[in-house]
């Protein structure tokens, strides 16, 4: 820890007013029981900070993501239709369990030459979750998302046109891509989105 | 900032939908219009994005992901000015991946062909795509997948022609789409994990046609 | 237990070594955030988003340095991204009577009125200016720590510090003169 240096400047700076100034602002906040308990409740939630499971979500400069999307490894599947469904009752790792469900997948069957593609995001903290994207005309009021049974996750699945979409949630209000999927490479406007392929019938 | 708009969002929306076992969305299908542009853009600029609309879809091109890239711009709270430029520069691509991959290309393959314009495929990767693709399965799957693959590693920093090379060895063998995901995973957890991307993508595609060979070979 | 000492213990499992570091930095942490953002609502959202990252990333902190130090990164780092989220700042403070009354009574009790001319002078600062000023001399961070949590030079640190100090004499001045 380092001492506060001898600031050569300091007297000059330094006067009544601002001593005042200082030792209002270092008064301390009070911390709210609550709040704090939440945030002890939320680090118990998350995998232990050594677990191989955790990668860094992808952020960007200009529009930041506020909600924790507690990013995990996992594989876009790509868009076939023969994909693997989300079983419920699957003995596996934590860190797999989480990674399954990180994943905005198709799942299996068709419904009048669309797939249904499952748009997840892991936000545990968010109070709201909505999906845009150039399906919904990117209306962050078309597609909210509902929270997963254990509360970490938000789900929502969409049938889509087979074909390449681009996509981004809302997380309390903020732009975020999904840190489980491909960026899309077109012009973003500065702010990042992700790509879903479904596979179909060649439109 | 535009995205202050969005703000006060429905909650009440939400947390209906937690009562319902599976939420399947409505609709995502119908695709945008031009009535569909957000009100948000200025008069003036809606004409132009409207003409631009017309323009291209009097040549028969899809003009669609116009209208979506406008509302996208809008909603991330880019200048007017800018989402022109972005329209544009779609239609423009749009025109050339058409060129490209000629005028059997579905829409969702002239939208993939665009989106490898916009990362820098050139036209004459999309053609050499659109001939092996001929070549072989005689043009009855899509050549969406591949070429949203070719995107993406392409938007990795995967050396163009390497990229390129390796798109079309997949297409040439008939892969499919499975593996075009599958390479595009192995390849991003492979630069992740700090590998060359060019060395990854040529060691990949490798193993993807080496399993091909091994699935024909077993009756 | 030193910080270094109870990060070990996270990490090889023990949850009650985590609530221990937190209840060692979360008031400091709440205090800069509070002062930095102008409001206790965002100051929560960012000082937890900052602790539950540093506490995934906590296998990455180097025992050489600081813990303070590499969490107060995270948390500048936090508070930056919102301000420039929520641009609507300086007017919230300005014309949020009731939000700031709100905050204020949760806090140690003091003159109200001087306390809103100082927080209202405080956001008038440039966000550099203020960041440097909180972190020198409320957060007492010596220049060397305020360079490796902000990514700024000394000499540019310092003449924040300077810069800010001058402005609030300015805005206080007839704070102070009334005062006096």
């Amino acid at each position: 820890m380092s001492r506060p240096e001898i600031d050569p400047e300091r007297d000059t700076a330094e006067s009544a007013a601002i001593e005042r100034v200082i030792a209002e602002l270092r008064t301390p906040v009070a911390v709210r029981p609550e709040w704090r308990a939440e945030i002890l409740r939320g680090a118990a939630k998350l995998a232990s900070p050594d677990a191989p499971a955790s990668r860094g979500v992808r952020r960007w400069t200009l529009r930041p993501l506020t909600a924790i999307a507690a990013a995990l490894v996992c594989v876009v599947l790509g868009a076939t239709i023969a994909v693997v469904v989300l079983g419920p009752g699957r003995r596996s790792s934590s860190a797999e369990v989480l990674a399954n469900l990180t994943s905005t997948m198709p799942l299996p069957g068709e419904h009048g030459g669309q797939s249904t593609v499952r748009f997840v995001f892991v936000a545990p903290y968010a109070s709201r979750v909505s999906l845009v994207g150039d399906f919904n005309r990117w209306n962050p009021s078309a597609m909210p998302m509902r929270r997963s049974a254990d509360g970490r996750a938000w789900l929502l699945d969409v049938p889509l046109a087979p074909g390449r979409h681009v996509y981004s949630f809302i997380v309390d209000g903020d732009l975020a891509p999904d840190p489980a999927a491909p960026r899309a490479g077109d012009d973003d406007f500065g702010v990042p989105s992700s790509v879903v392929l479904v596979a179909g019938a060649k439109s | 900032m535009r995205l202050t708009v969005i703000r006060p969002l429905i909650v009440g929306a939400m947390l209906s939908g937690l009562a319902q076992a599976s939420a399947l969305a409505q609709g995502g299908a119908a695709p945008m219009t031009a009535a569909d542009l957000p009100s948000q853009l200025a008069a003036a600029t809606r004409q132009t994005i409207v003409r631009l609309g017309d323009s291209v879809r009097a040549v028969g091109l899809p003009d669609a992901p116009l209208y979506a890239k406008a509302a996208e711009g809008v909603l991330k709270g880019a200048t007017d000015a800018r989402i022109v430029s972005a329209v544009r520069t779609l239609a423009r691509e749009l025109g050339d991946a058409r060129a490209a991959l000629g005028s059997v290309a579905g829409d969702a393959e002239l939208v993939a062909g665009a989106s490898a314009l916009h990362v820098g495929a050139s036209p004459a990767m999309l053609r050499q795509l659109r001939d092996t693709h001929v070549a072989g399965s005689g043009g009855n799957t899509s050549l969406a997948t591949p070429l949203v693959a070719l995107a993406d590693l392409l938007a990795r920093r995967v050396p163009a022609s390497v990229a390129a090379a390796a798109i079309d060895s997949l297409v040439a063998r008939g892969a499919p789409s499975d593996d075009f995901a599958a390479l595009r995973a192995a390849v991003e957890r492979d630069i992740d994990a700090g590998r060359a991307p060019e060395a990854s993508v040529v060691q990949r595609t490798q193993g993807l046609l080496r399993n091909i060979e091994g699935r024909r070979r077993t009756p | 237990m030193s910080d270094a000492a109870l990060v070990r213990r996270v990490l090889d499992g023990d949850a009650r070594a985590f609530t221990l570091l937190v209840d060692r930095h979360l008031q400091p942490c709440l205090r800069f955030a509070t002062r930095m953002l102008g409001n206790r609502h965002d100051a929560e959202d960012v000082t937890q988003e900052a602790l539950l990252r540093a506490y995934r990333a906590l296998a990455k902190y180097d025992e050489a340095g600081s813990f303070r130090t590499w969490l107060f990164a995270i948390l500048v780092n936090r508070c930056r991204t919102s301000l420039l989220q929520r641009s609507r700042y300086v007017k919230r403070v300005v014309t949020d009577e009731d939000a700031m009354h709100g905050a204020t009574a949760l806090d140690e009790a003091s003159s109200t009125e001087l306390r809103i001319e100082i927080e209202r002078a405080v956001a008038l600062l440039d966000p550099d200016q203020r960041e440097a000023f909180l972190l020198k001399h409320v957060e007492q961070l010596g220049y060397d720590e305020m360079a490796a949590v902000t990514g700024a030079g000394v000499s540019a640190l310092k003449m924040r510090v300077k810069r800010a100090c001058e402005r609030l004499q300015e805005l206080l001045g007839e704070v102070n003169d009334v005062t006096s």
